[in-house]
Protein backbone atom coordinates (compact mmCIF):
# COMPACT_ATOMS: atom_id res chain seq x y z
CA UNK A 1 0.00 0.00 0.00
CA UNK A 2 1.39 3.41 -0.75
CA UNK A 3 1.01 6.33 1.25
CA UNK A 4 -0.22 9.40 -0.66
CA UNK A 5 -0.11 13.21 0.18
CA UNK A 6 -3.68 14.62 -0.05
CA UNK A 7 -5.33 11.76 1.00
CA UNK A 8 -9.23 12.20 1.23
CA UNK A 9 -11.06 12.37 4.66
CA UNK A 10 -13.95 13.27 5.53
CA UNK A 11 -15.01 16.71 7.11
CA UNK A 12 -17.19 17.71 9.96
CA UNK A 13 -19.83 18.80 7.52
CA UNK A 14 -19.18 15.32 5.97
CA UNK A 15 -18.21 16.14 2.66
CA UNK A 16 -14.53 14.58 1.31
CA UNK A 17 -11.99 17.46 1.85
CA UNK A 18 -8.37 16.51 1.13
CA UNK A 19 -5.86 16.77 3.58
CA UNK A 20 -2.94 19.06 2.45
CA UNK A 21 0.59 17.60 0.60
CA UNK A 22 2.84 17.07 3.47
CA UNK A 23 0.27 16.67 6.39
CA UNK A 24 0.03 12.96 8.17
CA UNK A 25 -2.92 11.70 10.02
CA UNK A 26 -1.52 8.13 10.13
CA UNK A 27 0.40 6.94 13.01
CA UNK A 28 2.59 4.76 10.40
CA UNK A 29 6.04 6.63 9.50
CA UNK A 30 6.45 5.07 6.01
CA UNK A 31 4.68 3.02 3.73
CA UNK A 32 6.62 -0.31 5.34
CA UNK A 33 4.85 0.61 8.70
CA UNK A 34 1.41 0.76 7.18
CA UNK A 35 2.01 -2.21 4.75
CA UNK A 36 3.04 -4.28 8.49
CA UNK A 37 -0.20 -3.59 10.30
CA UNK A 38 -2.71 -4.23 7.31
CA UNK A 39 -1.06 -7.49 6.50
CA UNK A 40 -1.09 -8.85 10.36
CA UNK A 41 -4.70 -7.66 11.23
CA UNK A 42 -5.88 -8.64 7.96
CA UNK A 43 -4.16 -12.33 8.81
CA UNK A 44 -6.06 -11.68 11.90
CA UNK A 45 -9.33 -10.97 10.53
CA UNK A 46 -10.31 -14.80 9.84
CA UNK A 47 -11.70 -17.33 12.23
CA UNK A 48 -9.46 -20.42 11.36
CA UNK A 49 -6.07 -18.59 11.66
CA UNK A 50 -7.33 -16.84 14.97
CA UNK A 51 -7.80 -20.21 16.48
CA UNK A 52 -4.23 -20.82 15.15
CA UNK A 53 -3.05 -17.86 16.58
CA UNK A 54 -4.62 -18.46 20.14
CA UNK A 55 -3.20 -21.62 20.14
CA UNK A 56 0.34 -20.75 19.18
CA UNK A 57 0.01 -18.19 22.38
CA UNK A 58 1.05 -21.19 24.81
CA UNK A 59 4.11 -22.33 22.85
CA UNK A 60 5.08 -24.06 19.50
CA UNK A 61 2.63 -26.30 18.37
CA UNK A 62 3.69 -29.04 15.56
CA UNK A 63 0.77 -29.14 12.71
CA UNK A 64 -0.66 -32.51 13.76
CA UNK A 65 -1.12 -30.79 16.73
CA UNK A 66 -2.88 -27.35 15.14
CA UNK A 67 -4.75 -29.27 12.84
CA UNK A 68 -6.64 -31.44 15.64
CA UNK A 69 -6.70 -28.68 17.80
CA UNK A 70 -8.42 -26.31 15.03
CA UNK A 71 -10.65 -29.56 13.81
CA UNK A 72 -9.72 -27.64 10.44
CA UNK A 73 -8.36 -30.30 7.52
CA UNK A 74 -4.64 -30.46 6.71
CA UNK A 75 -4.89 -28.85 3.83
CA UNK A 76 -6.79 -26.10 5.30
CA UNK A 77 -4.55 -25.60 8.17
CA UNK A 78 -1.52 -25.93 5.93
CA UNK A 79 -3.00 -22.95 3.82
CA UNK A 80 -3.52 -20.77 6.84
CA UNK A 81 -0.07 -21.44 7.67
CA UNK A 82 1.80 -20.75 4.86
CA UNK A 83 -0.20 -17.29 4.62
CA UNK A 84 0.81 -16.71 8.61
CA UNK A 85 4.11 -17.01 7.58
CA UNK A 86 4.52 -15.64 4.36
CA UNK A 87 2.99 -12.51 6.28
CA UNK A 88 5.34 -12.64 9.17
CA UNK A 89 3.30 -13.39 12.14
CA UNK A 90 4.90 -17.15 12.32
CA UNK A 91 8.12 -19.09 12.75
CA UNK A 92 8.40 -22.35 11.27
CA UNK A 93 11.19 -25.10 12.43
CA UNK A 94 11.56 -28.83 11.26
CA UNK A 95 12.61 -30.91 13.95
CA UNK A 96 12.94 -34.78 12.26
CA UNK A 97 9.33 -35.54 10.51
CA UNK A 98 7.41 -32.60 12.40
CA UNK A 99 6.91 -29.04 11.50
CA UNK A 100 6.71 -26.72 14.20
CA UNK A 101 5.74 -23.25 14.05
CA UNK A 102 5.43 -20.39 16.88
CA UNK A 103 4.23 -16.48 16.91
CA UNK A 104 7.07 -14.59 15.80
CA UNK A 105 6.25 -11.68 17.80
CA UNK A 106 5.24 -10.90 21.50
CA UNK A 107 3.58 -8.05 20.15
CA UNK A 108 1.00 -10.80 18.14
CA UNK A 109 0.29 -12.44 21.45
CA UNK A 110 -0.78 -9.05 23.10
CA UNK A 111 -2.91 -8.13 20.50
CA UNK A 112 -4.78 -11.39 20.84
CA UNK A 113 -4.82 -11.08 24.45
CA UNK A 114 -6.47 -7.59 23.90
CA UNK A 115 -8.79 -8.98 21.18
CA UNK A 116 -9.87 -12.02 23.51
CA UNK A 117 -11.63 -9.48 25.85
CA UNK A 118 -12.96 -6.54 23.71
CA UNK A 119 -16.92 -6.42 24.96
CA UNK A 120 -16.07 -7.82 28.28
CA UNK A 121 -17.25 -5.64 31.25
CA UNK B 1 -1.16 -3.07 -44.32
CA UNK B 2 -0.90 -3.72 -48.36
CA UNK B 3 1.61 -1.55 -49.58
CA UNK B 4 -0.90 -1.10 -53.30
CA UNK B 5 -3.11 0.80 -50.59
CA UNK B 6 -2.91 4.51 -49.62
CA UNK B 7 -3.87 4.91 -45.86
CA UNK B 8 -5.41 8.20 -46.30
CA UNK B 9 -7.90 6.43 -48.87
CA UNK B 10 -7.74 3.34 -47.07
CA UNK B 11 -8.83 5.17 -43.33
CA UNK B 12 -11.90 7.16 -45.56
CA UNK B 13 -12.69 3.69 -46.76
CA UNK B 14 -13.36 2.88 -43.27
CA UNK B 15 -15.06 5.86 -41.48
CA UNK B 16 -17.93 5.87 -44.66
CA UNK B 17 -18.39 2.19 -43.60
CA UNK B 18 -18.58 3.16 -39.89
CA UNK B 19 -21.79 4.45 -38.65
CA UNK B 20 -21.75 6.77 -35.35
CA UNK B 21 -17.99 6.25 -34.92
CA UNK B 22 -18.40 2.73 -34.79
CA UNK B 23 -17.77 -0.64 -37.24
CA UNK B 24 -20.52 -2.98 -37.08
CA UNK B 25 -19.23 -6.99 -37.49
CA UNK B 26 -20.58 -7.28 -41.44
CA UNK B 27 -19.29 -3.70 -42.19
CA UNK B 28 -15.68 -5.00 -41.29
CA UNK B 29 -16.38 -8.14 -43.05
CA UNK B 30 -17.45 -6.97 -46.29
CA UNK B 31 -14.21 -4.12 -46.52
CA UNK B 32 -11.84 -7.25 -45.53
CA UNK B 33 -13.66 -9.25 -48.54
CA UNK B 34 -13.27 -5.96 -50.96
CA UNK B 35 -9.78 -4.69 -50.21
CA UNK B 36 -8.81 -8.52 -49.33
CA UNK B 37 -7.61 -7.48 -45.84
CA UNK B 38 -7.22 -9.97 -43.44
CA UNK B 39 -9.28 -9.56 -40.23
CA UNK B 40 -6.41 -8.28 -37.89
CA UNK B 41 -4.90 -5.62 -40.64
CA UNK B 42 -8.39 -4.39 -40.73
CA UNK B 43 -9.12 -4.54 -37.08
CA UNK B 44 -5.91 -2.59 -36.18
CA UNK B 45 -6.54 0.19 -39.11
CA UNK B 46 -9.61 0.72 -38.14
CA UNK B 47 -8.83 1.42 -34.33
CA UNK B 48 -5.93 3.64 -35.48
CA UNK B 49 -8.54 5.42 -37.34
CA UNK B 50 -10.40 6.09 -33.97
CA UNK B 51 -13.06 3.89 -34.77
CA UNK B 52 -15.03 1.62 -32.21
CA UNK B 53 -16.02 -2.18 -33.61
CA UNK B 54 -19.08 -3.72 -32.66
CA UNK B 55 -16.92 -6.97 -31.46
CA UNK B 56 -15.72 -4.69 -28.44
CA UNK B 57 -18.69 -2.62 -27.78
CA UNK B 58 -18.90 -4.35 -23.87
CA UNK B 59 -15.19 -3.59 -23.93
CA UNK B 60 -15.55 0.32 -24.10
CA UNK B 61 -17.05 0.98 -20.65
CA UNK B 62 -13.81 -0.41 -19.61
CA UNK B 63 -11.56 0.02 -22.33
CA UNK B 64 -11.34 2.88 -24.77
CA UNK B 65 -10.43 2.80 -28.24
CA UNK B 66 -6.87 4.16 -27.08
CA UNK B 67 -6.56 0.96 -25.19
CA UNK B 68 -8.18 -1.68 -27.33
CA UNK B 69 -5.50 -0.20 -29.93
CA UNK B 70 -3.25 -1.24 -27.16
CA UNK B 71 -4.25 -4.77 -26.94
CA UNK B 72 -4.42 -4.78 -30.06
CA UNK B 73 -0.52 -4.52 -30.52
CA UNK B 74 0.10 -6.43 -27.33
CA UNK B 75 1.67 -9.87 -27.36
CA UNK B 76 1.68 -12.27 -24.16
CA UNK B 77 2.87 -15.61 -23.20
CA UNK B 78 0.63 -17.98 -22.16
CA UNK B 79 2.97 -20.53 -20.53
CA UNK B 80 1.12 -23.83 -19.92
CA UNK B 81 -2.57 -24.33 -21.99
CA UNK B 82 -4.25 -26.97 -19.35
CA UNK B 83 -6.76 -25.37 -16.75
CA UNK B 84 -5.43 -21.97 -16.14
CA UNK B 85 -4.10 -21.85 -20.05
CA UNK B 86 -7.22 -22.25 -21.75
CA UNK B 87 -9.41 -19.62 -19.40
CA UNK B 88 -6.49 -17.49 -20.03
CA UNK B 89 -6.46 -17.93 -24.30
CA UNK B 90 -10.35 -17.65 -24.43
CA UNK B 91 -10.59 -14.34 -22.23
CA UNK B 92 -7.18 -12.45 -24.15
CA UNK B 93 -8.64 -13.52 -27.52
CA UNK B 94 -12.22 -12.02 -26.75
CA UNK B 95 -10.58 -8.92 -25.09
CA UNK B 96 -8.41 -8.40 -28.15
CA UNK B 97 -4.71 -9.24 -26.97
CA UNK B 98 -3.61 -9.06 -30.73
CA UNK B 99 -0.63 -11.70 -30.03
CA UNK B 100 -0.96 -14.51 -27.99
CA UNK B 101 2.21 -17.22 -27.33
CA UNK B 102 0.90 -20.34 -26.06
CA UNK B 103 3.05 -22.97 -24.52
CA UNK B 104 2.73 -26.20 -23.61
CA UNK B 105 4.61 -29.86 -24.91
CA UNK B 106 1.52 -31.81 -23.66
CA UNK B 107 -1.68 -33.97 -25.60
CA UNK B 108 -5.29 -33.59 -24.40
CA UNK B 109 -5.96 -36.67 -21.66
CA UNK B 110 -9.83 -37.74 -20.84
CA UNK B 111 -8.48 -36.74 -16.77
CA UNK B 112 -8.10 -33.06 -18.50
CA UNK B 113 -12.26 -32.97 -19.55
CA UNK B 114 -13.35 -31.66 -15.73
CA UNK B 115 -11.69 -28.37 -16.04
CA UNK B 116 -9.58 -27.39 -18.83
CA UNK B 117 -11.68 -25.42 -21.21
CA UNK B 118 -10.29 -26.38 -24.48
CA UNK B 119 -10.37 -29.94 -24.26
CA UNK B 120 -12.92 -31.86 -25.55
CA UNK B 121 -14.07 -35.70 -26.83
CA UNK B 122 -12.63 -34.44 -30.40
CA UNK B 123 -9.12 -33.11 -28.78
CA UNK B 124 -7.98 -35.95 -26.74
CA UNK B 125 -4.96 -37.09 -27.66
CA UNK B 126 -4.42 -33.49 -29.95
CA UNK B 127 -2.11 -30.93 -28.73
CA UNK B 128 -3.43 -28.42 -26.41
CA UNK B 129 -2.02 -25.49 -28.17
CA UNK B 130 -3.49 -26.78 -31.65
CA UNK B 131 -7.02 -26.37 -29.53
CA UNK B 132 -6.09 -22.59 -28.57
CA UNK B 133 -5.32 -21.51 -31.96
CA UNK B 134 -8.27 -23.26 -33.18
CA UNK B 135 -10.10 -21.61 -30.10
CA UNK B 136 -8.74 -18.57 -31.40
CA UNK B 137 -9.48 -18.94 -34.78
CA UNK B 138 -13.23 -19.55 -33.72
CA UNK B 139 -13.58 -16.56 -31.50
CA UNK B 140 -11.70 -13.50 -32.79
CA UNK B 141 -9.80 -14.32 -36.11
CA UNK B 142 -7.89 -10.53 -35.32
CA UNK B 143 -5.71 -12.31 -32.71
CA UNK B 144 -2.78 -14.21 -34.03
CA UNK B 145 -1.79 -17.45 -31.95
CA UNK B 146 1.34 -18.79 -32.08
CA UNK B 147 1.40 -22.05 -30.62
CA UNK B 148 5.12 -23.86 -29.43
CA UNK B 149 4.41 -27.56 -28.36
CA UNK B 150 7.21 -27.46 -26.56
CA UNK B 151 8.70 -27.57 -22.48
CA UNK B 152 9.88 -24.77 -21.76
CA UNK B 153 12.94 -24.67 -20.28
CA UNK B 154 15.25 -21.76 -19.59
CA UNK B 155 16.35 -21.39 -23.16
CA UNK B 156 13.27 -21.03 -25.52
CA UNK B 157 11.83 -19.54 -22.37
CA UNK B 158 14.34 -16.70 -22.83
CA UNK B 159 13.99 -16.87 -26.73
CA UNK B 160 10.40 -16.63 -26.97
CA UNK B 161 10.34 -13.52 -23.94
CA UNK B 162 12.78 -11.74 -25.79
CA UNK B 163 10.96 -12.57 -29.35
CA UNK B 164 12.83 -15.09 -30.86
CA UNK B 165 10.18 -16.26 -33.71
CA UNK B 166 8.74 -12.89 -34.18
CA UNK B 167 9.90 -9.25 -34.09
CA UNK B 168 9.59 -8.08 -31.15
CA UNK B 169 9.31 -9.22 -27.53
CA UNK B 170 6.45 -10.25 -25.10
CA UNK B 171 4.73 -7.39 -23.09
CA UNK B 172 3.72 -9.69 -19.97
CA UNK B 173 3.60 -13.71 -19.70
CA UNK B 174 1.02 -15.57 -17.74
CA UNK B 175 1.92 -18.41 -15.34
CA UNK B 176 -0.72 -21.36 -16.30
CA UNK B 177 2.21 -24.23 -15.66
CA UNK B 178 1.81 -26.84 -13.24
CA UNK B 179 5.30 -27.64 -11.58
CA UNK B 180 7.00 -25.05 -9.10
CA UNK B 181 10.43 -26.03 -10.95
CA UNK B 182 9.15 -24.62 -14.20
CA UNK B 183 7.23 -21.37 -12.43
CA UNK B 184 10.70 -20.71 -10.82
CA UNK B 185 12.36 -20.96 -14.44
CA UNK B 186 10.06 -18.91 -16.00
CA UNK B 187 10.61 -16.24 -13.16
CA UNK B 188 14.44 -16.37 -13.52
CA UNK B 189 13.61 -15.87 -17.62
CA UNK B 190 11.15 -12.96 -17.26
CA UNK B 191 13.64 -11.16 -14.71
CA UNK B 192 16.72 -11.94 -17.49
CA UNK B 193 14.38 -10.52 -20.13
CA UNK B 194 12.59 -7.46 -18.02
CA UNK B 195 9.45 -9.28 -18.89
CA UNK B 196 6.24 -8.54 -16.46
CA UNK B 197 4.88 -11.98 -15.25
CA UNK B 198 1.43 -12.82 -13.18
CA UNK B 199 1.40 -15.54 -11.47
CA UNK B 200 -1.64 -17.62 -10.33
CA UNK B 201 -1.61 -21.43 -8.65
CA UNK B 202 -4.43 -23.52 -7.48
CA UNK B 203 -5.43 -26.50 -5.62
CA UNK B 204 -8.67 -27.68 -4.43
CA UNK B 205 -10.65 -24.37 -3.72
CA UNK B 206 -7.44 -22.36 -3.27
CA UNK B 207 -6.06 -19.71 -5.26
CA UNK B 208 -2.82 -18.08 -5.22
CA UNK B 209 -1.60 -14.82 -7.54
CA UNK B 210 0.65 -12.45 -7.50
CA UNK B 211 2.77 -10.20 -10.07
CA UNK B 212 6.28 -10.00 -10.18
CA UNK B 213 7.74 -6.68 -11.70
CA UNK B 214 10.70 -7.74 -13.53
CA UNK B 215 14.07 -7.45 -10.34
CA UNK B 216 11.17 -7.45 -7.67
CA UNK B 217 9.83 -10.36 -5.93
CA UNK B 218 10.63 -13.89 -5.86
CA UNK B 219 7.87 -17.03 -6.29
CA UNK B 220 10.63 -19.17 -4.34
CA UNK B 221 9.57 -17.75 -1.21
CA UNK B 222 5.58 -18.43 -1.65
CA UNK B 223 6.39 -21.82 -2.79
CA UNK B 224 8.72 -22.42 0.68
CA UNK B 225 12.16 -23.88 0.10
CA UNK B 226 11.37 -27.62 0.91
CA UNK B 227 8.47 -27.64 -1.72
CA UNK B 228 7.86 -31.02 -3.77
CA UNK B 229 7.97 -30.25 -7.31
CA UNK B 230 4.34 -30.39 -7.32
CA UNK B 231 2.17 -28.77 -4.48
CA UNK B 232 -0.91 -29.68 -2.50
CA UNK B 233 -3.04 -29.96 -5.90
CA UNK B 234 -1.82 -33.15 -5.91
CA UNK B 235 -4.13 -34.22 -2.72
CA UNK B 236 -6.87 -31.54 -3.10
CA UNK B 237 -7.55 -32.24 -6.79
CA UNK B 238 -8.60 -29.72 -9.69
CA UNK B 239 -12.76 -29.04 -9.43
CA UNK B 240 -13.66 -26.56 -12.68
CA UNK B 241 -14.05 -23.48 -11.23
CA UNK B 242 -10.71 -22.99 -9.36
CA UNK B 243 -8.98 -22.81 -12.80
CA UNK B 244 -11.48 -20.40 -14.26
CA UNK B 245 -11.59 -17.46 -11.56
CA UNK B 246 -7.51 -18.04 -11.06
CA UNK B 247 -7.38 -17.51 -14.87
CA UNK B 248 -9.55 -14.28 -14.95
CA UNK B 249 -7.62 -12.91 -11.86
CA UNK B 250 -4.40 -12.97 -14.11
CA UNK B 251 -6.36 -11.51 -16.96
CA UNK B 252 -7.73 -8.74 -14.91
CA UNK B 253 -3.82 -8.16 -13.88
CA UNK B 254 -2.79 -8.73 -17.43
CA UNK B 255 -4.95 -5.77 -18.53
CA UNK B 256 -3.88 -3.78 -16.47
CA UNK B 257 -0.26 -4.34 -17.39
CA UNK B 258 -1.21 -3.83 -21.12
CA UNK B 259 -2.98 -0.67 -20.63
CA UNK B 260 0.01 0.77 -18.96
CA UNK B 261 -1.92 0.90 -15.39
CA UNK B 262 0.01 0.21 -11.84
CA UNK B 263 -0.60 -3.75 -11.30
CA UNK B 264 -3.13 -4.76 -8.32
CA UNK B 265 -1.22 -7.25 -7.06
CA UNK B 266 2.67 -6.34 -7.71
CA UNK B 267 4.28 -7.67 -4.59
CA UNK B 268 0.90 -8.88 -2.87
CA UNK B 269 0.08 -12.69 -2.63
CA UNK B 270 -3.71 -12.45 -2.93
CA UNK B 271 -5.25 -15.86 -1.81
CA UNK B 272 -8.35 -16.86 -2.19
CA UNK B 273 -10.66 -19.87 -0.75
CA UNK B 274 -13.65 -20.80 -2.57
CA UNK B 275 -14.40 -23.78 0.40
CA UNK B 276 -14.91 -20.88 2.76
CA UNK B 277 -15.39 -17.78 0.47
CA UNK B 278 -12.73 -15.94 2.41
CA UNK B 279 -9.57 -13.84 0.55
CA UNK B 280 -6.71 -12.34 1.78
CA UNK B 281 -4.57 -9.43 0.64
CA UNK B 282 -0.81 -10.05 1.48
CA UNK B 283 1.66 -7.54 0.87
CA UNK B 284 4.92 -8.89 0.57
CA UNK B 285 7.51 -6.71 2.68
Amino acid sequence: MQMHAGVGVRQHDGSLGMVPAGASFFAFEDAKGMDRAVRTLSLMANGMRLEILYMLIEGDRSVSELVTGSGGSFSAVSQQLKLLTLGGLLDRRRDGRNIYYKLKDAGVSAILKLVEGLGEE
Amino acid sequence: MPHSFEKPAFTAALREAASEGSLSWEAEQRLGRSLSLPPRDLEGAALEAGLKLERYARNYRTIDVEGQLRLHRSRVLVAGCGGLGGYLVEELARLGVGNLVVVDPDTFEASNLNRQLLSSLTELGKPKVEAARARVRAINPAVLVEAEVLRLDATNAEALLAGATSAEGVDCAADALDSIPDRLMLEIACAATKVPLVHAAIAGPYVQATTILPGTGSLARLFGKDSPPKGIETELGNPAYTPAIAASIEVSEIVRILLGKPPALAGILFHLDLERMESVRLPLG
